[in-house]
């Protein structure tokens, strides 16, 4: 248990070499569990701290997050997802890998986190996973060379430099981002965000997996959490995460979003359609966002922003109250100001991204269907 | 099936296939397919560092399309321009784990392998409908094209990479850099490039050029937010730090003429060889938080002409003797004769802060709001915006100046202008000047030591504010790289390892 928390937990919150060694699986969590509590330690409580510290980030939060099963089962799969690479593991294709990938989605699939703390306290722990890194070195020497993955090769592999030649090099490359999830982990990564979606929701420009609305609108539907997602998209930029989230808008409705989440549904949609104008508001109140001046001799088709303005006004157009909140006047200095930026959006849409309108009209249509079935409680 | 192409054969049965001069057939277009985007964007990695990918365009495409088993996958389209251009992505796309068609139109065949060093062709042709038709070495997939990512859209989404885990100032090159700084310390770090200039005789001083740049965005309802944009020609080692570490700037390393990146860190793709990607009439610079775009491109002075020239000092011969005494007096509070002054504030000592406590649960949602209280030594200052309501002890405030707070009924002598009062006594930037009596002296509250009422009372009032700002808890500092280390499993790593929940 402690060499688990010190060697791998703190360093994958807290910064550091994170080791990976032997998969575990549920069991070794739950030989864990009987440690549980442990409040005596240096150890736990800079874990504590900086769990705290990337939990205030996002809320509010006064007591750090406790390191219980939930925390102890999503830092097993992922130790397990990081196993995948071990060169010992013998590669994604081999049938090691394929028992390390079921156990690692055994241990994620805690399903989606049912209160804003638990997102929180979850997150507090996986928040750092983009900037996990992997260092390759490669030594050459006089008789060959010898990669040694994600290890430092041993003191005799570089001794007598000179004498034998020896040149090492380093190659660090981002394991979400270069190296990638293997195919055989994929599912355990989608659970993975399943259970801590506030990452994904946070940075809806992930390229792979793309973000996905089923698996962030159960993050989205506490009020604490999605203020604070609709401020980063706005700090980031509408247009590009406008962009990106209206891309997966379509996916989402169209069932094209991998399992586990949350299946699309009216009232899903149309929350979704009201968040995508919740950012666009944000903007409008406290942004820096212009709206370039169009014109249809200038392409524009290729810059972002294209999705977003053809969603919106795609929604404005079908029914004004996914759009516009219902406690907030139609006339005033505000209302002007957002009816202009719907006005810059509806021609952005209008000159650059027509193909994909009527997609966008039948997508609210089904925002603003009746419910046939119990759908979503948002 | 597909057939071997043999050496000399010049009749194929797909059509574009052309023989060059080594006898390997190529097509006109080459395909690459991905199974996932990271593979792609590998891909383009390794194929930028080796081929301009300009030499490539017109004609790129990067598509997602779906196959005939319902797979989605990452699909590049490019020309042939040259007969080694084959060979080259070819092996970008092994490396990056693609698989490499050529061919014309819409059928493409396997590019040539080990196997067949000259090339495949293909027994006979596919009837299947698809927008692309990709003959394998074991079956024929069809494709359906759903969706086109441009180039220039890939770039901009992608996140930068640190590029080394040394200190940032070792990473600056000695060649030209930006560097942005927020508009208060555009004119400082100005000033400061000019004077290192002066110093350094004999040309080997920093040269460097400035301009400042409108945001590219703003809201309906807030100013445009400008920046300086500072290109440093040379500099040296010493002031790395400086610029590095100094909140509010930001180095940038230029990769081409009109695209930076921030110091430390790396783009995924090498842009070097992108440049037909970005507009040349704008400056994109990327760092970690997003990409800025400056646009049109900025028109940068030399920095000689940006600093402010000071007159010389005018000596003036002296005024009056030192023996007399000096003019200046000190404020002081006298009975004003009037009322009917709005009351603004409110200083509860520390023993009627329990009548306050109370006093707060009747009080309306816009009092909770609106005012703004400051635990201090001698008692709670309560500040609202307009006209300070429903505290009927402590002693109340009405405004003498802005910001400058003074006792109901009370004035101050002498009755210098308001703005002077301002400006000689602090109360800039939101911070309040307090008169307490007529005794005692004035104190000057900060801005961040004045926080909204409601919030102050969800906990508890705190102590004074030199307790409270000792006692927040040391926040900690998140930013060592997280790093995979692997260890030896041992001799059976699965041992132990079961699939099955021990709970049911």
């Amino acid at each position: 248990m402690r060499p688990f928390v010190s060697d791998f937990l703190l360093p994958i919150v807290h910064g550091g070499p994170a080791h990976v060694g032997r998969p575990m699986g549920l069991r070794a969590v739950t030989r864990f569990m009987r440690d549980l509590p442990l409040n005596d330690d240096d150890m736990i409580a800079k874990l504590a701290a900086s769990r705290l510290a990337i939990a205030t980030r996002v809320s509010p939060v006064a007591t750090p997050p406790p390191l219980d099963e939930a925390s102890l089962r999503l830092g097993a799969a992922l130790h397990d997802l990081l196993a995948l690479g071990h060169p010992e593991v013998g590669g994604p294709r081999s049938r090691r890998a394929e028992r390390v990938a079921a156990a690692a989605l055994e241990l994620a699939s805690i399903g989606a986190p049912r209160s804003a703390r638990e997102a929180v306290n979850r997150h507090s722990l996986l928040a750092r996973l983009p900037e996990i890194v992997r260092v390759d070195r490669t030594v050459h020497y006089w008789l060959g060379r010898q990669t040694y993955v994600g290890r430092r090769p041993p003191p005799g592999v570089t001794a007598w430099p000179k004498l034998r030649r020896v040149r090492v090099e380093q190659t660090s490359r981002s394991w979400l981002r270069e190296i990638g999830i293997p195919v055989v982990g994929r599912q355990a990564f989608l659970a993975l965000n399943v259970a801590s979606p506030l990452g994904e929701a946070l940075d809806p420009q992930r390229l792979d997996p793309p973000v996905s609305w089923g698996r962030i609108l159960p993050v989205l539907a506490f009020p604490s959490l999605a203020r604070v997602v609709a401020g980063q998209a706005v700090s980031t930029g509408i247009d590009r995460s406008g962009d990106a989230l209206a891309d997966a808008l379509y996916r989402f409705a169209s069932f094209h979003d991998p399992q586990p989440g949350v299946d699309a549904s009216p009232q899903a949609v149309a929350f979704a359609l009201r968040f995508l104008a919740h950012v666009v508001w944000l903007d409008v109140l406290f942004g820096k966002s212009v709206e370039k001046p169009e014109s249809a001799d200038i392409d524009r088709s290729l810059e972002p922003g294209v999705d977003l303005a053809v969603m919106l006004t795609a929604a404005a157009r079908t029914s004004r109250s996914l759009i516009w909140p219902s406690d907030v006047p139609e006339s005033g200095d505000l209302a002007d100001a957002f009816a202009a930026r719907l006005d810059a959006l509806a021609k952005r849409a209008h000159i650059h991204g027509m193909p994909r309108y009527s997609a966008a009209v039948a997508l609210a249509e089904l925002a603003t269907a009746p419910a046939t079935t119990p759908a979503l409680q948002l | 099936m597909l057939q071997r192409v043999v050496l000399g054969q010049v009749r194929f049965n797909l059509p574009g296939l052309l023989p060059d001069a080594r006898g390997v057939v190529v097509g006109r277009q080459l395909v690459v397919r991905f199974a996932a985007i990271d593979r792609l964007v590998g891909f383009l990695r390794i194929l930028s560092a080796e081929q301009s990918i300009d030499d490539l365009q017109p004609g790129l495409r990067i598509v997602y399309a779906r196959g005939g088993a319902g797979t989605r996958e990452a699909i590049v389209l490019m020309p042939v321009g040259s007969p080694g251009l084959a060979d080259v992505v070819a092996q970008a796309a092994r490396l990056a784990g693609g698989q490499t068609f050529t061919g014309t139109g819409k059928q493409f065949v396997l590019y040539k392998d080990a196997r067949a060093p000259f090339g495949y062709d293909v027994a006979v042709l596919s009837d299947v409908a698809g927008d692309l038709i990709l003959y394998g070495t074991e079956q024929v997939v069809p494709y359906r094209i759903e969706t086109e990512l441009p180039l220039a859209k890939l770039l901009l989404r992608l996140s930068l990479v640190r590029a080394e885990r040394r200190e940032v100032g070792e990473l600056l090159p000695d060649g030209p850099l930006y560097v942005t700084a927020r508009r208060g310390l555009g004119p400082v770090l100005a000033g400061y490039l000019h004077r290192t200039a002066l110093s350094r005789a004999g040309g080997d001083g920093p040269r460097a050029a400035a301009a400042l740049c409108e945001g590219s965005s703003t809201s309906a309802f807030a100013a445009a937010e400008a920046f300086w944009l500072f290109r440093l020609e040379r500099i040296a080692p010493r002031m790395h730090g400086l610029i590095t570490r100094t909140p509010g700037l930001e180095v940038f390393v230029p990769v081409t003429e009109n695209v930076a990146v921030a110091a430390g860190y790396r783009h995924p793709i090498h842009l070097g060889s992108c440049r037909g990607s970005f507009p040349a009439d704008r400056l994109h610079l990327f760092s970690a938080g997003g990409v800025t775009e400056v646009a049109p491109l900025p028109v940068l002075a030399a920095i000689e002409d940006v600093v402010r020239v000071r007159a010389p000092e005018a000596r003036v011969a002296a005024v009056a003797p030192r023996a007399r005494p000096d003019l200046s007096l000190s404020l002081r509070l006298e009975p004003s004769g009037r009322t009917g002054g709005a009351t603004v504030a409110a200083l509860i000592p520390w023993n009627r802060v329990p009548w306050f406590q109370r006093l707060c649960y009747a009080l309306p949602t816009s009092a909770l709001r609106g005012y703004r209280v400051a635990p201090l030594e001698r008692g709670v200052l309560i500040r609202a915006n307009e006209a300070l309501e429903g505290i009927p002890f402590g002693t109340l405030f009405e405004l003498a100046a802005p910001d400058v707070l003074v006792p109901v009924g009370m004035r101050l002598a002498p009755a210098v202008s308001p703005s002077l009062l301002v400006e000689r006594l602090g109360a800039t930037g939101g911070a309040t000047v307090v008169f307490p009596d007529r005794a005692g002296a004035p104190f000057r509250v900060p801005a961040d030591a004045l926080v909204s009422l409601e919030l102050r009372v969800v906990g508890a009032l705190n102590p004074p504010i030199a307790d409270t700002w000792v006692n927040r808890p040391r926040a900690e500092t998140l930013d060592e790289p997280v790093e995979i280390e692997n260890r030896p499993m041992g001799p059976m790593p699965l041992w132990g390892l079961r699939g099955s929940n021990p709970g049911g």
